[in-house]
C-alpha cells in the first residue's frame, strides 16, 4: 500500500503543472467548503429557525438573506453542505463497494459469469442517470439512504468497467500467473493482487462521482423528490425558492445555485486533477 | 531397475478456439498441443526443447494445471492430475512447482521479498507463527545462496538484479518443498555469463533436496548441459526423444538435424548460417493450419510421398530411443 | 578497400535521469573500414545499443551525447543540425533493430512503404522506384506474392526481412544492426544472417555494426569484435583473436560461460557479481567488482588501453603491467 503511495506522489510531482494546479485548487475549494460548514455549525443562526424576517435581502445580518419562512439562507445553505456531500459520499460509496468487486470477479473468471453481468451493466448504462435515480426514488421514498441507494444505481456500471479492465490486463501477467502456480485462492489474488491496484483509479472516479451525485441530489431535491423538510438541503431550497423569482427574490435560488455549482466543481477539479496525474498506466507495475 | 515414473503424460492436447468470420463457419483451432506423450523418471532432468510456438511452455502450464487441457492425461504419481478436487489439487501444488521465464515480471514490484516469499506459507501453512515463517524464508534464500538472507528480505523486486530475483523466484518455488519442477525458460532473459550460476543452482537444489525437473528450453546447448534426456517438439507433437547427448549429437529425425545445424559455435569465420538454409526451407507454419501428414514435410529435405499423406506415429527406435518419422536418418 | 567510412573518437553519451546520471557510453573510440563488419557485445548496461542510437542521432530524451566525435566519410555528424542528420539517415546510415518488425506500419503495404523510402530519400522517377523496391524484396528472399501484402499478413522472419530491404534500399554506408535476429527462431536466424551475409558481399562497400548480447552469433559473421562493460570498451580485436587469445578477464569469463555443445564433457562458468549499477559506477575500472585477478591498482583507477600488437586493444591494468594472465582453467 505505501508503494502505491510512493509512487503516487513520484507522479505528482512530474506531473505537468496545469494538472497539479487542477488538483490543488480542488481540494483547496473543498477544505474552504468544509470550513464553511464548521464556522456556520459554531456561530452561524438555526437553519431551522423560523423569524419574521420574511424575504429579507442579504445584508450584514443575514450575509445570504432570508427565505420564505424567515430562515438564515447562509446558515441553511452550510448545513446543505452535510446533506448533500453525505448523500453523494453514500452513493458513490454503494456503488463502488458493488460495482468493483464484481468488476474484478467477472473479469477474473471470464466465461458466463462476464457475459452476463457484462449485459447488466451495459444495459443498466443505457438508461439515463437521472431517470433512473427519479424512477427508484419514487419507488422506495424519500430518506437519506434511500435517496444515497437511487443515486448509486448509475454509477455501478462505471466502477465495474474500470475494475474489470484492470482484472482483464493484469490476470495474464506472469505474477499472476506464479501466485496460481503456488495455489493461491483466487478470492487471495483477485483481492490483495490485483483489486490493489485498482484503487487509484477508483478514487479518481470516486471524485467524478461525487460531483454528479452531488447535481442529482439536487435534481431529486429540486423536483421535490429529495429529503424531507425541513432538513435544509439545495435542490429541495432552489425548487422551492424559484417561485419566489417573479416578486424580485433573487436570493432564495441563486445561492443554493452557486453552493451546488461550487461543490460540483471542487470535485471535478479534483477528479479530472487526479485522473491525469495518474496518467494511463497501473500504479506500481512496471510495463 | 525399474525407474519409479514420477510424471506420465498421455495424448495431452491444448486446442484454443477461434472463430472466424461469421458466426456459422467451421470453427478452427489452434493447436498449441496437439498429443504429446512421454513420460519422467524420479530424480531426472527432462528437457523439452523447441522453438518458439510450439507448444512447450504450453504443456509446462498443463502440468502446473494452471491452464485447462483440452483432452488426454497427465498422472503425477500414479494419479490424473485433471481429475483432481479442490484439496487434492491444493496438496498436489505443494509437490509440483514452476520457475517462469521473465525474473522482472514473476515478483511484484510492491512487495518486499519477504512478504513475496512467505505468502505461499501463508496458504499452505496459515496456522505457522511470524518466526517460524521467518525461519524457513531465511532458510530458502540461503540455499539459493542469496547471503546474508537479512539483508534481502526487506528488498522490493525492482532494487533487485536479474540473477537475484531468479534465485527468489526459485527460493519461493521451493519454499513448500515441492518434489518435481518445471523449469521453463530459467535463464533465457538472463545475461550469458550469469546463467552458469543459476544451471549450477538448480543443478545442486535438485540433487539436496532429491527433486526431478522438467526443463523447458529452446536453447540445445544448455539443454545438453542440464538434461539427462529430452523430447524435441514442433508444432505441438514431439518428433523425437532419447538420452540429450545422442538426440543432439546423432539426431534421429531431420527436424532435430536442423536444430543442431542451427547452432553457432564460437568458431570463427566457420559461417554456420550458409549451411542451414540449403538442408531446411521456410517458417514454422501457423498451428492453425498444420500440413497434412507430417507436420514437418513441408520443409524436410528428405519428404516423400508418404509424408504428405499419413502422420508418423512416435515409435521406439534403438536404444531409449523414440522418433515420429516415415525415414528416420 | 581501407577506406575509413565511420571513425569515433572518444565518444560519450549519458543519460540525465532524476536519480543521477547514467553514464551509458563513457569514452569509446573505433574505427571501421569500408565492407566490415564490426561486432558490438556487452551484456546489460553495457551501452552497446546506445552507441547504435549516437551513431544514428536518434538518441532518445534524456540522452545526449556529452562528448566526443564521429565522422561519418571524414564528416563529423554530430556537428550536423537536425535537418541535414535527417539527409543522412536513410541514405548513409541506416538501422534495423530488434522490434523494428513492430514499426512497419500497419496500414501499408510493404512494397508501398519500402518505395516511399526510396522516394524519400533520393530524387529518382516513381517507375524506378517501383523496379529498385520489387529488386530489392528479391535480394531479401520475399517472394513476389508477398510484395503487396500488410505486415500482419507476414511472419515474423518475413517482417524483418522486409525491414531489412528497408534499411538497405538506399544503399547506405554504414548499417547498424542492433540484435536484428534475437526475437526470431534459429533456424529463422541463420536465414537471417545468411542474407545479411550475402548482402554485405553484393553491397560492396557497405559495413555493418552488429550490436548484441550473444557472441555466438556474432562471432560467425564479424571481422572484428569490441567487447563492451558498464559503457566503456574492455577489448577490441579480430573475431579469430578474440576467440583464440582472449586477454581481458571479462572476454574470458563470458567465452566461458557459452557452452560447448560438441564437448563431451561440457564446462560452463558465471562471472560472479552483478551488472554494475549505471548510476554508482565503481571507482577504478568498471570490471574490477567481479574480475577474478583484481588487484588493488585495479579498485583505485581505471585502465588506459593498450595495443599489445596488431591492433589487438585491451583495457585492463594487468596488460598495461604486462603481467601474464594464468588461466585458471
Amino acid at each position: 500500500m505505501s508503494e502505491i503511495i510512493k509512487e503516487f506522489l513520484k507522479r505528482f510531482k512530474i506531473a505537468k503543472k496545469s494538472s497539479k494546479s487542477m488538483f490543488i485548487t480542488g481540494i483547496l475549494l473543498f477544505l474552504f467548503i468544509l470550513f464553511l460548514y464548521f464556522f456556520n455549525y459554531l456561530y452561524g443562526y438555526d437553519p431551522l429557525e423560523i423569524t419574521n424576517e420574511l424575504f429579507s435581502p442579504p445584508d450584514l445580518i443575514h450575509i445570504m438573506g432570508t427565505d420564505q419562512l424567515g430562515r438564515d439562507i447562509f446558515s441553511r445553505m452550510c448545513y446543505g453542505i452535510r446533506s448533500s456531500l453525505t448523500i453523494a459520499f453514500i452513493a458513490t460509496f454503494i456503488s463502488l463497494i458493488i460495482g468493483s468487486p464484481i468488476g474484478a470477479i467477472s473479469g477474473y473468471f471470464s466465461g458466463k459469469i462476464d457475459r452476463v453481468f457484462s449485459i447488466i451493466f451495459d444495459a443498466l448504462c443505457a438508461f439515463p442517470g437521472i431517470i433512473l435515480a427519479i424512477l427508484i426514488s419514487v419507488m422506495i421514498g424519500p430518506g437519506l439512504i434511500t435517496t444515497s441507494i437511487a443515486i448509486s444505481v448509475e454509477y455501478i456500471p462505471q466502477y465495474f468497467r474500470i475494475v474489470r479492465g484492470l482484472t482483464l490486463s493484469l490476470k495474464e501477467r506472469p505474477f499472476i500467473e506464479a501466485l496460481k502456480a503456488l495455489g493461491s485462492r483466487p478470492k487471495n489474488i483477485i483481492f490483495n493482487h490485483i483489486l490493489i491496484y485498482a484503487i487509484p483509479s477508483i478514487i479518481a472516479l470516486m471524485m467524478l462521482n461525487m460531483g454528479s451525485a452531488i447535481l442529482a441530489v439536487s435534481g431529486l431535491g429540486f423536483l421535490g423528490l429529495g429529503l424531507p423538510p425541513p432538513i435544509p438541503e439545495w435542490g429541495t431550497d432552489l425548487g422551492r425558492g424559484r417561485d419566489f423569482i417573479t416578486i424580485g427574490v433573487w436570493w432564495t435560488s441563486t445561492f443554493p445555485g452557486l453552493m451546488i455549482v461550487m461543490s460540483i466543481v471542487a470535485f471535478t477539479l479534483i477528479g479530472e486533477g487526479l485522473k491525469e496525474i495518474l496518467g494511463n498506466k497501473i500504479i506500481g507495475i512496471k510495463d | 531397475m525399474i525407474k519409479d515414473k514420477i510424471l506420465i503424460v498421455k495424448e495431452l492436447k491444448k486446442l484454443y478456439p477461434f472463430t472466424r468470420g461469421l458466426f456459422w463457419s467451421k470453427p478452427l483451432y489452434v493447436k498449441a498441443v496437439d498429443g504429446i506423450s512421454f513420460e519422467i523418471n524420479k530424480g531426472e532432468i527432462f528437457g523439452l526443447i523447441g522453438e518458439s510456438g510450439c507448444g512447450k511452455t504450453t504443456v509446462g502450464k498443463l502440468i502446473l494445471r494452471i491452464i485447462d487441457k483440452t483432452e488426454g492425461e497427465v498422472l503425477f504419481k500414479k494419479q490424473d492430475i485433471f481429475r483432481m478436487k479442490k484439496d487434492e489439487l491444493r496438496e498436489l501444488r505443494q509437490k509440483i512447482q514452476m520457475i517462469f521465464q521473465n525474473p522482472y515480471e514473476v515478483l511484484e514490484p510492491r512487495l518486499t521479498t519477504f512478504k513475496i516469499l512467505s505468502e505461499p506459507l501463508e496458504f499452505h501453512f496459515p496456522t505457522l507463527s511470524d518466526r517460524e515463517k521467518m525461519e524457513r524464508v531465511k532458510e530458502v534464500l540461503f540455499s539459493v545462496d542469496i547471503k546474508p538472507p537479512e539483508s534481502f528480505l526487506l528488498k522490493h523486486s525492482f532494487e533487485l538484479s536479474g540473477g537475484q530475483l531468479q534465485r527468489i523466484a526459485i527460493a519461493r518455488s521451493l519454499i513448500l518443498n515441492p518434489e518435481f519442477l518445471v523449469a521453463d525458460e530459467p535463464v533465457s532473459m538472463l545475461d550469458t555469463s550469469i546463467r552458469a550460476g543459476i544451471l549450477k543452482l538448480l543443478l545442486k537444489l535438485k540433487k539436496e533436496n532429491d527433486m526431478t525437473y522438467l526443463f523447458i528450453s529452446h536453447d540445445l546447448a544448455i539443454s545438453k548441459f542440464i538434461c539427462d534426456r529430452l523430447a524435441v517438439m514442433y508444432l505441438g507433437k514431439v518428433v523425437e526423444e532419447g538420452p540429450s547427448g545422442k538426440v543432439l549429437n546423432e539426431p534421429l529425425h531431420p527436424y532435430t538435424k536442423a536444430l543442431r545445424m542451427a547452432l553457432p559455435l564460437l568458431d570463427p569465420g566457420r559461417k554456420y548460417y550458409l549451411n542451414v538454409p540449403k538442408y531446411i526451407r521456410g517458417e514454422i507454419p501457423n498451428a492453425i493450419n498444420i500440413p497434412q501428414g507430417c507436420r514437418f514435410h513441408p520443409r524436410c529435405p528428405y519428404s516423400e510421398t508418404i509424408c504428405s499423406r499419413e502422420e508418423p506415429k512416435l515409435i521406439e527406435f534403438g536404444q531409449n530411443r523414440k522418433v515420429s518419422c516415415h525415414l528416420p536418418l | 578497400m581501407g577506406k575509413i567510412i565511420l571513425d569515433i573518437k572518444n565518444l560519450k553519451t549519458y543519460y540525465f535521469i532524476p536519480g543521477g546520471i547514467v553514464k551509458a557510453v563513457d569514452g569509446i573510440s573505433f574505427k571501421i573500414k569500408e565492407g566490415e563488419a564490426l561486432g558490438i557485445i556487452g551484456e546489460s548496461g553495457s551501452g552497446k545499443s546506445t552507441v547504435g542510437w549516437s551513431i544514428i542521432g536518434l538518441l532518445s530524451h534524456p540522452g545526449k551525447i556529452v562528448e566526443g566525435e564521429i565522422f561519418i566519410e571524414d564528416q563529423n555528424i554530430l556537428k550536423l543540425d537536425s535537418e541535414e542528420m535527417r539527409e543522412i539517415r536513410g541514405k548513409k546510415i541506416s538501422m534495423i533493430t530488434q522490434s523494428s518488425m513492430n514499426s512497419l506500419n500497419p496500414l501499408m503495404k510493404i512494397d508501398y512503404q519500402i518505395m516511399e523510402t526510396i522516394l524519400v530519400n533520393e530524387n529518382i522517377s516513381k517507375s524506378v522506384a517501383i523496379k529498385r523496391t520489387e529488386n530489392i524484396l528479391e535480394n531479401v528472399g520475399l517472394e513476389p506474392s508477398s510484395f503487396k501484402k500488410y505486415p500482419h499478413e507476414l511472419s515474423g522472419g518475413m517482417k524483418q526481412r522486409a525491414i531489412i530491404a528497408m534499411a538497405l534500399v538506399c544503399r547506405p554506408k554504414l548499417i547498424i544492426a542492433d540484435e536484428p535476429t534475437t526475437a526470431l527462431d534459429v533456424i529463422v536466424k541463420a536465414q537471417i544472417l545468411k542474407l545479411l551475409d550475402d548482402l554485405m558481399d553484393g553491397l560492396e562497400s557497405s559495413s555493418i555494426i552488429f550490436i548484441s548480447h550473444d557472441l555466438s552469433t556474432i562471432v560467425e559473421i564479424c571481422d572484428n569484435i569490441i567487447i563492451m562493460y558498464g559503457g566503456k570498451m574492455m577489448e577490441f580485436a579480430t573475431t579469430s583473436k578474440i576467440i583464440k587469445n582472449p586477454l581481458h578477464p571479462y572476454t574470458k569469463g563470458l567465452l566461458k560461460s557459452y557452452p560447448h555443445i560438441e564437448k563431451e564433457e561440457i564446462s560452463l562458468e558465471s562471472i560472479p557479481g552483478s551488472p554494475p549499477n549505471m548510476v554508482n559506477l565503481p571507482k577504478g575500472c568498471v570490471f574490477s567488482p567481479r574480475c577474478i585477478y583484481s588487484k588493488n591498482i585495479c579498485f583505485k583507477e581505471p585502465a588506459k588501453m593498450t595495443d599489445v600488437g596488431d591492433n589487438h586493444l585491451v583495457v585492463c591494468h594487468l596488460i598495461q603491467e604486462r603481467e601474464v594472465l594464468y588461466d585458471k582453467r
